[in-house]
């Protein structure tokens, strides 16, 4: 049975992909495996409780406000965020909700906006009254809303994978449990990306803050790690050719670096391979560039052979887990990343797991805390919870993978994946380890007052 | 053409309109860019102008007296059943008064609500290409006739009907309607959230509710023809259709007739200076949605495009932008008319006549509007029928949609893409080449000889070849926002 309140959205259902809900409140591993059907990752120390069949009414459902880019630029994202976070709202209210009260879901369009985003905040807090904002994206946008959100004292749950949360500049009510901001992930697949397509890099990146972290981070790995920077080509947002640029790229260049974004990636794509013909260096890339286009699109066989980063693998044949393929049958996505209902619509696949893996978090930090009611002390008891967290366990509610969450920082560091573009499919080569991406922190929020 | 008369039109006495865009331009705007940018794209720019050129001097080589005979030739569909518009009138606002409350009620997800949809997509964009194709239906759609003609019958305000209580002043000519259309442009392409239900809704139910209290105060008939901005608006746009409706004088039968597409628009006669206004403006806003996503343009404002900081602090500059992009084609279009009878008429004295090319620019307008609005439009009527399955968000499912797919992906798929993209080029340069034809025929009708027709046309037929360019630029240089 589905009541489908449009954006409110209180939904039962007779799924029967979990039985049990599973809360996991310290470090462990996968051990348990589902037992047939049942589909469930239990791990040690697991809480298990028996769903409610209380689905609750109205009155005492759980609002959480979904801060969605609808419009603007970040609309392409925005549809899939949506999407994948209705899949997980129908699943946990078929389960008996979060600690016995089902999700109310409610959205809001930012149009990718800053200042609408904090005007969002506003409404979602002050009209809605909701428990939780969760769901933005796009850094700009993050850094527009979460200070409002921390002035109104609303836990802000964001799925950006900038590192503004990590780098301390947001504040004690805005987390990012379950997507690894882009420092950690930089820094988790660089030594494999050093060790195995060479040591001297020329990189590309566009030229702001997006490209600037990749140039940092990417550029102190290398130091680290013996190699060279060969050429560091910050290319203008304007810019709609690139041969010029590929031309300063040096002979001795193993590796080309690339996390191009915009509508210009395919151009770049194209230009690079009428520069380089089959004479290239390695190319390795962020999967940001490539996020919701088919790889089978004329042109993009150039990328044939190389590398990219993944946060999530987009085929399922690379991450064949439980969790994994139960989250995208759920969110109703094939074995090639796209929607099920139109083979041509590519699911921002590397980024909207946060979603699902965000309201979970919430999920079991509501029960963990006790909290109840919209109040200032039980706010503060789950956002202590939250800081109490170290770990989320790959599962159905965490498929993307294991997380190691670090309290002080608001930050989930998790592993990332590293494929290879072969026969027009991206093959899983290389998974790094949580240790890779982890750094020393800069931030602790804790101590700032609640 | 009874329906033009009064609206401080010369000649015909009309009152002309024009074009705009819609925003969520943000929807699908910049998905297929990435693919056009693949295609030889100068090519199909360079080449749609030649066409538009050639387009010249064919007409040129035409004998006159065929090209009267085009003028004049017209085919009989029928008679037409006997029917009143207040009917429809009331269908339109009782759907309205839906809409509205469902942008209250409704999902606060502009691509679940139905409000925005049904205004950005279905009547903004698609009713736009349906007036062009079936001619003016807005006159029997609007939500006011109706609701007016049943005020009217209330004791006290009967005789508003014949004897409005003030009178509309013959200088306002079609002012009000400028007005109101550049505040609707603004909304659309300035305003950080036009796309809101609850935002759109309060706008339109103030706009609804002025035009009644217009309509009352100076009678529906004037304020119809001169005032709203969108009956002045949409029937512009029906000039260009093939399909004329015309009332026998001594009857009240009317009969369906055929024309050459667009030959209506040489019976709009010259534009008061108020007409022209609203069609430069039309052109200007649909030029400036356009125009004001391009990196070009975010470029020139010092705005990262990849990192677009949203709409709401563009407000000043895009508020500066639209009023410039105005002034501009206005000056072009002024400047092109004066040289024109400059050159064809040496010492002559300067004509007062700037409205003579405007029928002309009304092809342009619309031709811009659709290629623009085609890749989104694609795309939010699927939303749109979605949306209105479950108006009010309550889990209906009214047309039995269960199974209904959305394939949104032709936004991101190279063949579809380059079929959508020829599409839009075949649109403006077929706008671009009816306007060189009716600028021909305009010039004809107001000069000695063929020679003096080519001359006073030849810098307008310039600046239209300048608009193919520009035009098909903009649907294929890199966007954002």
């Amino acid at each position: 049975m589905t009541k489908n309140k449009g954006d409110k959205q209180t939904i039962a259902t007779t799924d029967t992909g979990i039985s049990r809900r599973t809360a996991f409140k310290t470090a462990g591993v996968l051990a348990g495996a589902a037992a047939a059907g049942a589909a469930g990752a239990f791990a040690p120390g697991s809480i298990i409780r028996p769903a409610s069949a209380h689905q609750g009414d109205g009155n005492n459902a759980l609002r959480i406000g979904l801060q969605v880019h609808r419009t603007g630029i970040g609309a392409a994202y925005g549809k899939w965020y949506e999407r994948t976070t209705n899949a997980a709202v129908k699943l946990i209210n078929g389960h008996g909700g979060i600690g016995g009260r089902p999700i109310e879901l409610i959205n809001e369009d930012d149009g990718t906006d800053p200042k609408r985003g904090a005007e969002v905040v506003e409404k979602f807090a002050l009209q809605h009254k909701v428990d939780f904002i969760f769901g933005t994206l796009f850094s700009h946008v993050v850094n527009g809303s979460a200070p409002r959100a921390g002035e109104l004292k609303v836990p802000y749950f964001v799925v950006s994978e900038g590192y503004h949360v990590a780098s301390g500049s947001l504040n004690r009510y805005t987390f990012q449990p379950c997507i690894t901001d882009v420092r950690s992930q930089i820094q988790g697949i660089s030594s494999w990306v050093l060790g195995n397509l060479g040591k001297n890099v020329a990189m590309i990146y566009p030229d702001y803050a997006f490209g600037y972290n990749h140039r940092d981070f990417f550029g102190a790995a290398v130091a680290a790690n013996g190699g060279t920077v060969t050429a560091s080509l910050a290319i203008p947002p304007t810019e709609s050719s690139y041969t010029k640029f590929f031309a300063k790229i040096p002979s001795n260049t193993d590796l080309i670096y690339h996390v191009m974004v915009g509508p210009g990636v395919l151009t770049f794509v194209k230009e690079m391979g009428e520069h380089f013909g089959s004479n290239r260096p390695e190319l390795f890339g962020f999967m940001d560039s490539l996020e919701a286009v088919d790889m089978a699109n004329p042109g993009l066989d150039y990328l044939e052979g190389s590398h990219f980063w993944e946060a999530m693998p987009r085929y399922a044949a690379s991450q064949n887990t439980i969790g994994a393929n139960f989250y995208r049958s759920k969110v109703g996505v094939d074995e090639n990343g796209a929607s099920v209902d139109d083979s041509k619509d590519i699911a921002t696949f590397s980024h909207m797991f946060g979603c699902w893996e965000t309201l979970y978090a919430i999920k079991q930090a509501v029960e963990d805390s006790g909290y109840r009611d919209n109040t200032a002390k039980d706010k503060e008891a789950l956002i202590e919870t939250l800081e109490n967290t170290r770990w989320y366990n790959e599962g159905i509610e965490h498929p993307q993978g294991h997380k190691a969450f670090n309290g002080k920082l608001h930050q989930c560091f998790g592993s990332q994946y590293i494929s290879k573009v072969n026969g027009g499919k991206l093959e899983l080569v290389h998974t790094t380890s949580i240790e890779d991406g982890l750094y020393e922190p800069e931030a602790d929020y804790t101590k700032m007052s609640l | 053409m009874m329906f033009l008369r009064g609206c401080s039109f010369k000649g015909a006495g009309l009152c002309a309109a024009l074009l705009v865009a819609p925003l969520n331009a943000a929807l699908a705007h910049t998905s297929e860019r990435a693919f056009i940018l693949l295609l030889p794209t100068k090519l199909y720019i360079v080449g749609g102008a030649l066409a538009v050129a050639f387009s010249f001097l064919v007409m040129a080589l035409i004998p006159m007296a065929s090209l009267k005979a085009l003028e004049t030739a017209r085919w009989r569909l029928g008679r037409l059943p006997p029917w009143r518009t207040e009917a429809g009138s009331l269908i339109s606002l009782l759907l309205v008064i839906a809409l509205l409350i469902a942008g209250h009620i409704g999902s606060r997800d502009p691509l679940a609500n139905p409000l925005p949809l049904m205004v950005w997509t279905i009547w903004w964009v698609g009713l736009s290409l349906l007036h062009a194709v079936f001619g003016n239906l807005w006159h029997g759609l609007n939500p006011w006739r109706g609701i007016y003609r049943l005020l009217t019958l209330l004791p006290g305000l009967n005789r508003w009907r014949e004897s409005p209580p003030i009178a509309y002043p013959s200088w306002l000519g079609c002012w009000p309607a400028v007005v109101l259309f550049f505040a609707f442009a603004w909304f659309e392409l300035v305003h950080p959230s036009p796309w809101d239900p609850a935002v759109l809704a309060n706008f339109m139910a103030a706009y609804l509710a002025a035009t009644l209290v217009a309509m009352l105060a100076f009678g529906d008939k004037v304020w119809l023809r001169q005032g709203e901005a969108f009956s002045v608006f949409f029937r512009v746009v029906s000039w260009l259709s093939p399909f004329e409706i015309v009332s026998e004088t001594s009857s009240n039968v009317k009969t369906l007739w055929f024309r050459p597409p667009g030959i209506r628009l040489l019976k709009t006669g010259d534009l008061s200076i108020s007409g022209l206004a609203f069609v430069l403006l039309a052109l200007a806003s649909v030029s400036f949605d356009g125009f004001s996503r391009t990196f070009w343009w975010l470029g020139l404002i010092e705005v990262n495009p990849l990192e677009h900081p949203g709409r709401t602090v563009l407000m000043g500059i895009n508020s500066l932008g639209l009023v410039a992009m105005f002034c501009i084609l206005a000056a072009a279009y002024y400047g092109a008319v004066r040289l024109g009878r400059a050159i064809a008429s040496p010492g002559a004295e300067s004509g007062n006549n700037p409205g003579l090319f405007v029928a002309s620019i009304i092809p342009i307008a619309f031709g811009y509007h659709a290629a623009h609005y085609l890749p989104s439009f694609l795309v939010e009527a699927q939303y749109a029928v979605r949306a209105l399955a479950d108006p009010f968000a309550m889990g209906w499912n009214l047309f039995g949609l269960d199974d209904f797919k959305m394939t949104t992906s032709l936004l991101f798929d190279q063949a579809s893409v380059t079929v959508i993209w020829n599409a839009q080029v075949a649109v403006i340069v077929a706008a671009h080449i009816l306007a060189v034809s009716i600028a021909h025929l305009q010039a004809l009708h107001r000069a000695t000889d063929l020679r003096q027709a080519l001359l006073v046309q030849a810098p307008m037929t310039a600046l239209m070849i300048g608009y193919t360019l520009f035009g098909l630029w903009l649907l294929s240089t890199p966007v954002a926002g």
